[in-house]
């Protein structure tokens, strides 16, 4: 499809540990229309960072895609290689992660780093590398740019080196920059200044951007679609409106539940956690991974794993309440939770 | 910098103090002196011995008249050694020692630092567990050992590397490779365990993200990190190595430091004690001084003087 710059189809990804093989990733599908903002929310360890890392192909061992396509721009990422793939990595794809206190090299000035993947990807002089290094660095808005150049990450706050690292994911002018929590570890300030970033450049440069998160406050300020995954399998993907105001997955409703509300005048916030852990990924359950924590929980649930249904053009669920043989058919009562 | 620089030189010198000190005292407390051993000598002639070089005086004295030598860089007579000096018998010693110590750290460099790279490049793989079966036969047996086992082989079966002496290159390769084959090991194993360390780190999978190649990654963002432990421990291992080594240096017969050290002590010679102690001291706390300035110039975050 010529809008879709980004396809993910049923991708697995696992670890192949001494322990026996850790699914991180099952059967994940998803796409990202170009110049569009898809978010991907779940809880820590829902598979959401190696989901990314499959993406880019950048996995530790000991892990493996074990199968799927990840079809950039209609070619297949998976079948590229080594060295087509590091022609694509911090030049057509490019990625920020979550600690920007340790993804930066301590040893190494700003500047440096900054040029790097200009100097690797393009033919550019040094020179004229440092040039674009202090102007990404006024994009990303960080003053007196080009005498931080010569600064070390660690004379930078944490703010800024996450402003540095979105620096040099630009510095090619990447079609898709795939952000793993770029906010997680900041404090409440900072979070809303680098969101605020993000959305900017996106306006300014257009590129498509999957930007990986559990908060969902940040989705609704800059998301265009959302991908919800759980157990390291999708839930639900839908547009950004109808996860907030018509989401079908109990899952996704036990999430809405969970963020702190704020309504007109009187302060009113209610945070309600989803009770139980996340299923053990080196034996999944065989039914939905969600079952043993789903309040609506039907027998089936535990035994078969649940079937996408497809709510609307661009909304889907994974859940067997909404098959049409549940009983009193899910959808029909609309968000108990929520209502 | 210069200040940093300069404290640092005047620590030195009081640390070098502190040593020259407690040494001395020590080596007094011990009983019998350089004399005392030779049952041969009649006592008006071991007294006239120990008048001459001051052994009767307090031992207060004795101290004050041998701290004030030291800083004219004097460090007295030999007891044993008629009429050679401390300075002179390290000017002998010293260079042939360091010698075979500068061998043994090149070894390091081009052998252990190398091979701990390979090892973590091919972790769990045969290489890996090629270089740590050595490393740890280097670690755990000593170096009289290996120095008797490589004799054995090369000079005695194989007939190819001379047994003692180090007259020409070929009498170097034995005892070189018994000297570091410690140092070697231990670096090769750090720098294994420290690189597969990095590799777990972040900034690696940022420098994986934006497409540089294998050898840039490892070279550019993982050996400068790797290196800051290794640098740490290179010190006192150069120290060591260019010092001597008495047992590599009496089985070879190499007339370096180590040997007039040791028979020093068992002679009770006094000024000679004294002389390698502090020597060996102070060449200790120039290496430690040297690692700490490169590794302020390997990581940016270490403020030399803060
Ligand atoms: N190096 C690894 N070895 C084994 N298992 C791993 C490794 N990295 C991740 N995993 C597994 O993959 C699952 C998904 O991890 P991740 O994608 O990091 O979650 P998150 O959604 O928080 O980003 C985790 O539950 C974890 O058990
Ligand atoms: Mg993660």
């Amino acid at each position: 499809m010529e809008d879709n710059i980004l396809e993910i189809k049923n991708l697995s990804t696992s670890f192949f540990t001494h322990l026996g093989e850790v699914k991180a990733v099952r059967d994940v599908s998803f796409s990202v229309e170009k110049g569009k903002v898809l978010g991907i929310v779940g809880e820590s360890g829902s598979g959401k960072s190696v989901t990314a890392l499959s993406c880019m192909r950048i996995l530790q061992e000991p892990g493996r895609i074990v199968g799927g396509e990840i079809l950039f721009k209609g070619e297949d990422l998976g079948k590229k290689s080594n060295k087509e793939m590091r022609a694509i990595r911090g030049n057509d794809i490019s990625m920020i992660f979550q600690n920007p206190m340790s993804s930066m090299n301590a040893v190494l000035r700003v500047g440096d780093q900054l040029t790097e993947p200009l100097m690797e990807h393009t033919s550019i002089s040094k020179k004229d590398a440092m040039k674009r290094a202090a102007e990404l660095l006024s994009l990303v808005q960080i003053p007196d740019a080009e005498k931080r150049l010569r600064a070390y990450p660690h004379e930078f706050s944490g703010g800024m080196r996450q402003r540095a690292m979105i620096a040099m994911a630009l510095a090619c002018d990447p079609e898709l920059l795939i952000a793993d929590e770029p906010t997680t570890a900041l404090d409440v300030t900072t979070q809303s200044q680098i969101i605020k970033l993000l959305s900017d450049i996106r306006e300014k440069l257009g590129m498509s951007i999957i930007l990986i998160t559990h908060d969902l406050g940040v989705v609704a300020e800059i998301c265009d679609s959302v991908v919800v995954m759980y157990g390291s399998m999708i839930m639900e993907e839908a547009p950004v409106d109808d996860i907030f105001h018509n989401a079908c997955h109990p899952y996704t409703l036990g999430l809405l539940n969970s963020i702190p509300v704020v309504t007109g005048d009187s302060k009113n916030t209610r945070l309600e956690p989803i009770p139980g852990t996340p299923p053990n990924l080196l034996q999944p359950p065989p039914g939905c991974p969600f079952a043993p924590r789903c309040a609506y929980a039907m027998k089936v649930c535990t035994e078969k794993a649940p079937q996408n249904t497809q709510i609307s053009d661009n909304h889907r669920s994974m859940c067997w309440l909404l098959h049409e043989d549940a009983p009193d058919n899910f959808l029909k009562r609309g968000n108990p939770i929520v209502r | 910098m210069l200040k940093y620089i300069i404290q640092r030189l005047l620590a030195m010198i009081v640390t070098l103090f502190m040593i020259a000190t407690i040494t001395f005292f020590l080596m007094h407390a011990v009983p019998g002196g350089p004399f005392a051993s030779e049952q041969k000598v009649p006592p008006e002639v071991q007294k006239a011995l120990e008048d001459k070089y001051h052994l009767n005086d307090p031992v207060i004295k004795q101290y004050f008249d041998y701290m004030s030598g030291l800083i004219r860089f004097d460090l007295g007579p030999s007891f044993k050694f008629k009429g050679v000096t401390v300075n002179s018998l390290i000017q002998r010693g010293f260079p042939v020692s360091a010698k075979l110590g500068i061998f043994s750290v090149l070894a390091i460099l081009v052998l252990g630092i190398p091979l701990g790279v390979i090892a973590a490049l091919k972790h769990n793989k045969w290489q890996d567990t090629c270089v740590r079966f050595t490393a740890t036969i280097g670690i755990t047996v000593p170096s009289f050992v290996i120095a008797t086992v490589l004799l054995y082989i090369f000079a005695l079966k194989l007939r190819i590397l001379p047994s003692f002496g180090i007259e020409t290159w070929k009498g170097y390769v034995l005892p070189v490779a018994a000297l570091s084959g410690y140092s070697v090991s231990f670096v090769a194993r750090l720098t294994r365990s420290s690189l597969l360390e990095v590799f777990r780190q972040d900034y690696m999978r940022t420098a994986r993200a934006k497409g540089l190649g294998e050898s840039k990654i490892l070279i550019k963002h993982g050996l400068k990190n790797a290196l800051i432990p290794i640098v740490t421990v290179l010190g006192p291992l150069i120290a060591g190595l260019l010092t001597g080594s008495f047992v590599i240096e009496s089985i070879f017969a190499i007339p370096g430091m180590g040997g007039y050290f040791v028979n020093a002590i068992s002679n009770r010679d006094y000024t000679v004690i004294m002389g390698i102690t502090v020597f060996y001291a102070a060449f200790l706390l120039i290496m430690i001084f040297i690692v700490d300035l490169i590794y302020g110039l390997l990581d940016p975050r270490i403020k030399l003087g803060k």
